[in-house]
């Protein structure tokens, strides 16, 4: 039991890992699909990214309450990085109808690349 | 001529009866004695006090030169303060004493306290859930290695004016203030403590001269190693910002960046397809 828990100490610090090679992808074709360069395959190349790292962020979460416990600055905390995502999704949705939008999706995107560097230090093993 | 070979003989039993080391009684807990502190009470200098597993509520306080060891370790033995407001375990003005293997929580002081203590060893002991983990005052040149002093409320191990002594290998993570403090306490040797994750400081030397601070690791807390009035002391070899912590995040962003060409190109091989 405890060799399992050891093993699975190090199992997030990879997701993380992974969440942040993916959201940087992510950012860069989001970028690219601001400025308007082949729509369709920067549009894939974003969403295919984006779904991959929210489910990345959900298993970390569920791993996170698994192995450390739950807390209220936990919940905090991995409530309100669900809360950036939901609210980029929702911008991005709006952005269809309403152009000014994409200037704060950038910001979001942004911000979604740091919170997955948060995660990588957060999750690094001392 | 009889006569002197039986004084010789006397003489020289009466000479190897002194000289030979004045064995320590062991005393058993809860099989001898109910509690700990009975068990302190009637010992004798230098005797071994053996605490069998099992959970005890009380304040333990030892004057004399004793041993005082768990039979099945820290996880197994846990003493719970019934006092909040002492220590669990307190030295006060003794030498020589021993404390290894034990849990001590739930107090509103210190898990172990050192008072006027000289010579003792406090090894492998969990000290959480207290106010502090251990606290030394005017204690000098005692050992304390490789005990947990994590999860308490303000400091894991807490030097005042406590000098000559030897904390090494210590835990002292994720506590409400500082991990390891040394306060007016000089020529203490600090060598390969972890005090990670702790709200404020890792190590914190104040007022304290000629220590040696070596082979440590300070990492994720608000400030690693702080020294304020302090000269004379030798901080070398410790880890607070590992380079893993830069490097990594530098070559995984470069690797996000591979990955979205590598993307970007598969999709158009598809779509030309």
């Amino acid at each position: 039991m405890k060799l399992l828990i050891s093993i699975l100490q190090y199992v997030p610090v990879t997701l993380a890992s992974i969440g942040l090679i993916i959201a940087t992808s992510s950012f860069i074709s989001g970028l690219q699909l601001i400025r308007g360069t082949s729509i369709t395959i920067e549009g894939r190349i974003h969403r295919l990214n984006g779904y991959l790292s929210i489910i990345l962020y959900v298993i970390l979460a569920v791993l996170g309450f698994a192995l450390s416990g739950i807390s209220l600055w936990s919940v905090f905390g991995w409530f309100s990085g669900f809360f950036i995502i939901l609210t980029k999704l929702w911008i991005v949705k709006k952005s269809r109808k309403k152009r000014r939008a994409f200037k704060y999706v950038s910001w979001f995107g942004a911000s979604l690349t740091l919170m997955w560097l948060y995660m990588v230090y957060i999750h690094l093993p001392l | 001529m009889r006569k002197n070979i039986l004084v010789i003989l006397a003489a020289s039993l009466a000479f190897f009866v002194s000289a030979a080391p004045v064995r320590s009684a062991i005393l058993r807990v809860p099989e001898t004695y109910k509690t700990i502190q009975s068990a302190v009470a009637n010992a004798a200098d230098n005797d071994l006090i053996i605490i069998g597993k099992g959970s005890y509520k009380e304040n333990i306080v030892i004057k004399k030169p004793l041993q005082l060891r768990s039979a099945k370790g820290a996880e197994a033995t846990v003493v719970t303060a019934a006092n909040k407001a002492e220590p669990v375990f307190k030295i006060d003005g003794a030498t020589n004493v021993l404390i290894s293997g034990f849990t001590a929580t739930g107090s509103d002081t210190a898990g172990i306290s050192l008072n006027n203590a000289t010579f003792c060893r406090i090894a492998n002991n969990i000290l959480t859930g207290n106010a502090n983990g251990l606290m030394s005052y005017a204690s000098n040149k005692n050992t304390i290695s490789e005990n947990t002093a994590s999860f308490n409320a303000q400091y894991g191990i807490y030097l005042e004016t406590s000098n000559y002594n030897n904390v090494s290998y210590n835990a002292a993570n994720s506590n409400g203030d500082k991990g390891i403090l040394l306060s007016s306490s000089s020529a203490n040797t600090v060598v390969g403590n972890d005090a990670n994750l702790n709200a404020w400081n890792g190590i914190v030397l104040w007022a304290s001269h000629g220590n040696q601070i070596k082979e440590n690791k300070a990492l994720r807390n608000t400030y690693a190693i702080v020294m304020g009035d302090s000269d004379d002391n030798e901080v070398s070899n410790n880890s607070t910002w590992p380079n893993l912590f830069v490097i990594l995040p530098i070559i995984l962003v470069y690797l996000g960046i591979v990955n979205y060409l590598v993307q970007k190109n598969i999709m158009k091989l598809m779509y030309k397809a």
